[in-house]
């Protein structure tokens, strides 16, 4: 028999012995089909084939179900949400703080509250009265409040050196301060009220906790709860704590694949700190310039990009006459498919910054990566290159060739799509 | 078989479809059960895409964002798996597309269309430095498959997935993928011959496939059908 059908007869008996073998075929056309099959052995040999090559399927192993797989998913799917509502759509380097939300917006954000909260509802009824029914898991408050992020730390150093990290820490209280479970207090009768006091968002998410400490294996519990007993010995647990819940709270937001990452760094305590420093010091620095910037390094942020980056980006893109948001766009496409040069460039212009921004600004930027640097300072100076109204009208003057090639069915994937295309468009186009 | 817009699956209304019009609701715990049912398909399918099971895991993910975020259009006019598979295959071809996972794909698949062949041998080769003749413990013959699925042209994989693993009639992957029924019927004939094509010389005949990807694609498909 030959490898590949070679002709459209060839196809056509390969379509009928399929559909005959997938039980699509009607009565009639399966009957006339098993009537050559006894006659012809070269058929039959060739359903079998059919039929082998399709049950091979079989041998791919099915994925065993994870509990781990669906919290990380509704808080992926809950961290995207207050992402899509919060983000600043205002002018660049005005309005930052919720103070000057609009109402529109304002009326958002309370409707992200309760979607958050419906989402913990059927989690939250009853969790609470059982709880409290559970003494013992009243005593363990603080181990339950903390086991993703202990599970993320691992070890108390990891958390010691993490809490290091004052200022991040900071800030991601305050951006996930609708989740942020304070450190319980010592009592038993003052947990119980503690607990009452915790918004529906906090009890949703101190039960989930709770579900998944009762489904760890034992090693694991056994050695997260030592971890727990090591912390509330110290002379800094509160610190402690509130490092391992912030942890585990960055975590939950990243996807699924981050935390195998972590996971698999088992063998090592540097890797995985300077990991998790890198995860927490990103996200407060994001959230820093993008919601909580003080005037005053609004200021220095924007005369930084007028009297300093936009020259330098004039000149290494060698055009003139474009905006910013082009400028950084082209920048950044330099940026990422030619090594070096770029980074050569940005080094010093960012370091020209730091001096004149805040203690905690300075602080949150010094301790990022260049391109994560370069990422937020960016959408600081220019949050309208990826407003929607921005992107509709990038939209709206693509060819329509262009246009066949974009999904619209999805916010975040059109986003994307529309800015590569148009990325695409713009460097493929001759140098004159 | 179903016919399109029927929910029913035969014993009743398709369960999922009344998960799905809680989550259209903003029920959360409709939306985890969903979860929990389905991620295990949903993550074997995208294994069909990707590289690895990390990758295949953020893309499921995605997927569910996406049912979550598109839970207020929902319309139950048809089966729940779908409108869920349509997403999935929406999400997985995309991320294909994009130029900067392009590249990595293309490395799964043999970094190069003419090559593809020839990774499938070199995986069934390397572990023990033996001629694929030899026998295959179980995880190696499950990695081959899964390299020869990833290998066929992104319809074929996604028809025969949806046969296979999620048992729909044509008609139900006609609806899934937007194709007309003969342009399934087209598809999953071509997918299980070429499977067989790079799968037989391990399993049967000893030898070694050699590559020619052009029958692979999805292109290749008879004049008329859809897209």
């Amino acid at each position: 028999m030959s490898r590949f059908a070679e002709s459209p007869e060839m196809e056509n008996v390969d379509e009928q012995l399929t559909a005959y073998l997938d039980g699509e075929l009607s009565a009639a056309d399966a009957t006339a089909l098993e009537k050559r099959l006894v006659d012809e052995e070269s058929l039959r040999l060739r359903l079998a084939e059919l039929r082998k090559a399709y049950e091979l399927l079989d041998e791919l192993p099915e994925t065993p179900y994870s509990q781990r797989f669906t919290q990380s998913t509704l808080e992926h799917v809950v961290e995207d949400f207050r992402k899509s509502e919060s983000l600043p759509k205002t002018t660049p380097l005005e309005g930052r703080g919720p103070s000057h939300r609009t109402k529109k917006s304002n009326l958002s954000w309370n409707f992200g509250i309760a979607l958050i909260s419906s989402i913990a509802i059927g989690v939250v009824a009853g969790g609470l009265w059982q709880f409290m029914q559970h003494s013992r898991q009243v005593q363990d408050l603080n181990l339950v409040a903390n086991v993703t992020g202990l599970l993320d730390v691992d070890e108390l150093t990891v958390a010691k050196e993490l809490s290091q990290e004052q200022t991040a820490i900071k800030y991601l209280q305050d951006y996930y301060s609708d989740y942020f479970i304070p450190p319980a207090p010592k009592s038993i009768s003052d947990r119980i009220t503690w607990i009452s006091s915790l918004t529906p968002v906090q009890q949703a998410k101190l039960s989930y906790n709770r579900e998944l400490l009762a489904k760890l294996d034992s090693s694991t519990y056994r050695r997260i709860d030592a971890i727990e007993k090591q912390i509330e010995s110290s002379e800094s647990q509160e610190a402690l704590h509130e490092t391992i819940r912030v942890v585990g709270l960055v975590m939950d937001s990243n996807q699924n694949s981050e935390r195998l990452a972590l996971d698999g760094m088992k063998q090592s305590t540097r890797m995985r700190v300077d990991y998790l420093k890198g995860k927490l010091n990103y996200k407060a620095a994001t959230h820093y310039f993008l919601n909580r910037l003080p005037q005053s390094d609004q200021d220095a942020v924007k005369s930084w990009g007028e009297d300093t980056l936009e020259p330098a980006l004039v000149a290494v893109s060698r055009t003139s006459g474009r905006n910013l948001s082009e400028l950084i766009n082209r920048f950044m496409f330099i940026f990422r498919t030619i090594d070096g040069k770029a980074e050569e460039l940005m080094t010093p212009l960012v370091n020209e910054l730091l001096p004149d921004l805040s203690s905690d600004g300075r602080t949150l930027l010094s301790n990022l990566r260049l391109e994560e640097q370069l990422s937020v300072l960016f959408d600081c100076l220019d949050p309208q290159a990826n407003s929607y109204e921005t992107l509709l009208e990038q939209y709206s003057n693509l060819p329509s060739k262009s246009k066949e090639l974009i999904d619209l069915s999805n916010p975040s994937d059109t986003k994307s799509q529309i800015n590569r295309e148009v990325l695409r468009r713009r460097f493929s186009r001759p140098r004159n | 078989m179903n016919e399109p817009n029927q929910i029913s699956d035969g014993a009743g209304i398709d369960p999922d479809v009344g998960l799905m019009l809680r989550v259209r609701d903003d029920d959360a715990v409709a939306f985890e059960l969903l979860i929990d049912r389905h991620q295990g398909k949903i993550i074997r399918f995208m294994q069909g895409w990707v590289a690895n099971v990390q990758q295949a895991e953020d893309l499921a993910q995605d997927v569910f964002l996406r049912v979550f975020k598109a839970r207020k259009t929902y319309v139950p006019t048809a089966k729940f798996t779908t409108w869920l598979y349509r997403i999935a295959h929406n999400i997985a071809s995309n991320y294909i597309r994009d130029s900067s996972h392009r590249r990595e794909y293309q490395i799964s698949k043999g970094d190069s269309e003419s090559t593809t062949g020839l990774l499938i041998e070199d995986i069934a080769v390397a572990p023990s430095g033996f001629q694929p003749s030899r026998s295959i413990d179980q995880l190696e013959k499950s990695t081959v498959v899964l390299q020869a699925l990833q290998a066929l042209g992104e319809r074929q994989r996604t028809a025969i997935m949806l046969s296979k693993f999620e048992g729909m009639s044509y008609q139900e992957i006609a609806d899934t993928m937007g194709l007309s029924i003969q342009a399934v019927k087209s598809l999953l004939s071509r997918a299980r011959v070429n499977l067989k094509n790079l799968l037989e010389p391990y399993l049967m005949s000893g030898s070694p496939p050699t590559a020619d990807a052009s029958a692979l694609e999805d292109n290749a498909l008879p004049l008329g059908d859809k897209e």
